[in-house]
């Protein structure tokens, strides 16, 4: 017999070991469990199969088409039609993991929290360093730049580098800093070599302008900048009503007399190791004349109040007396 | 800020904290006072403006409202 139709009603009942069908079969519904293995096309629908708690296929070698709701435990082996994983893939899990190794896909998606298209990724939710490649995170080199002399000419695109045993780390997009070269300006052609296209005309005429290239595809974490960056500053008024203007990661600043204040901060330092930089205007209220400099410590004994938690420094004339200040600005670089 | 935290300066007078606003004017009092001073917290008006004679100005700790710690 070619095939074996069962009609409505029709069931076997008392069966015991295998049932072999050797030719098509055609069923409305498996009321029941499918276990074993599938050799063969499956077409249609299994949207009907149903199992407790699930359907479990061992293998099948052959296309399954139509849409497949419910849980997959085992391995799915084969191709499918990108319209078939865009819309039916969803919710899918596997063990370890699905493997979808077909480069022609052109959208994944996962869940609702994730797709991957033609431009690009979107992700709402977390994405974490860990899945991703090296090569697209920052280093410490790349935050650095690379560095050389270029050649260029007034108002023109055109730019050749004069030592150019670097241009082959230089890619077009990368940002260009320079004498004369408008903020935002990139590379827009020649890359790898030593006769650049930027995006912008160099506003100058020189043979000497130092120039630096920072990568544009790569991604900044806390670890490599960390380092980088400005840890506290503060702009206060240290005059009349003594205020703070603005400031990050400052708790407070205090006044401790006549020119003197220290600066607190709010996530302390590592240690003290830090530098401290700044700058003050004098009272202007009282047209105050002259240099000020900003110092670190305190001339009381020898507290130079340099520690994790702030630091004390004092507004100063060129005679060493302390002065109040207009402008007091104090940076924290660690 | 429209509050101040004022101490005895152990170096004679009295300091004057000026709150940035990344933490409450109590949790500043208690990180940015020295450990052990106590502390007062006022409105900003009570501080005079006039820093001629900031040297001189003083206070009464007799009832801090809390010390550093």
């Amino acid at each position: 017999m070619a095939t074996l139709r069962v009609g409505t009603g029709l069931t076997f009942n008392g069966v015991t070991g295998d049932v072999n069908f050797l030719g098509i079969v055609t069923a409305v519904s498996f009321a029941g469990n499918v276990t074993g293995n599938v050799t063969g096309n499956v077409t249609g629908n299994a949207t009907g199969l149903s199992g407790t708690p699930n359907i479990t296929v061992g293998t099948v070698t052959g296309n399954l088409t139509g849409n497949v709701t419910g849980n997959v435990t085992g391995n799915v082996t084969g191709t499918a039609s990108t319209a078939t994983l865009a819309t039916n893939a969803q919710g899918l899990t596997g063990t370890p993991d699905i493997t979808v190794g077909v480069s022609t896909i052109t959208t994944i998606k996962v869940g609702t929290a994730a797709t991957l298209d033609s431009s690009g990724i979107n992700v709402t939710g977390v994405i974490t360093t860990s899945q991703l490649s090296g090569g697209c995170l920052a280093t410490i080199s790349n935050m650095s730049g690379i560095h050389t002399l270029g050649v260029t000419t007034a108002a023109s695109t055109f730019v050749t580098l004069r030592h150019p045993n670097q241009t082959s780390n230089i890619s077009n997009g990368d940002f260009v800093v320079g004498t004369g070269i408008t903020v935002g300006t990139t590379v827009s052609a020649g890359a790898g070599t030593s006769s650049l296209t930027l995006s912008l005309p160099v506003g100058i005429n020189s043979n000497a302008n130092r120039l630096a290239f920072y990568k544009h595809d790569k991604i900044v974490t806390p670890a490599i900048i960390g380092g980088q960056l400005c840890r506290a500053w503060v702009n206060f008024d240290g005059t009349g009503t003594v205020h703070i203007r603005s400031s990050y990661n400052v708790s407070s600043i205090t006044d401790n007399g006549t020119g003197d204040y220290t600066v607190n901060f709010t996530t302390a330092m590592p240690d003290a190791n830090y530098i401290v930089t700044g700058s003050s205007t004098p009272d202007l209220a009282l047209g105050g004349q002259g240099y000020r400099f900003l110092a670190v410590g305190s001339t009381y004994g020898n507290d130079f109040s340099k520690t994790s938690a702030g630091v004390r420094v004092q507004v100063v004339y060129t005679s060493a007396d302390k002065t109040d200040g207009t402008h007091v600005s104090v940076a924290i670089f660690r | 800020m429209n509050q101040r935290i004022v101490y005895p300066n152990p170096e004679g007078g009295v300091c004057i904290v000026i709150p940035s606003g990344d933490l409450s004017t109590e949790s500043t009092a208690k990180k940015d006072v020295p450990t052990g001073l106590p502390y007062k917290i006022v409105d900003v008006s009570e501080i005079p403006s006039d820093r001629t004679f900031r040297a001189a100005w003083e206070d009464d700790f007799t009832n801090p409202d809390g010390h550093g710690e």
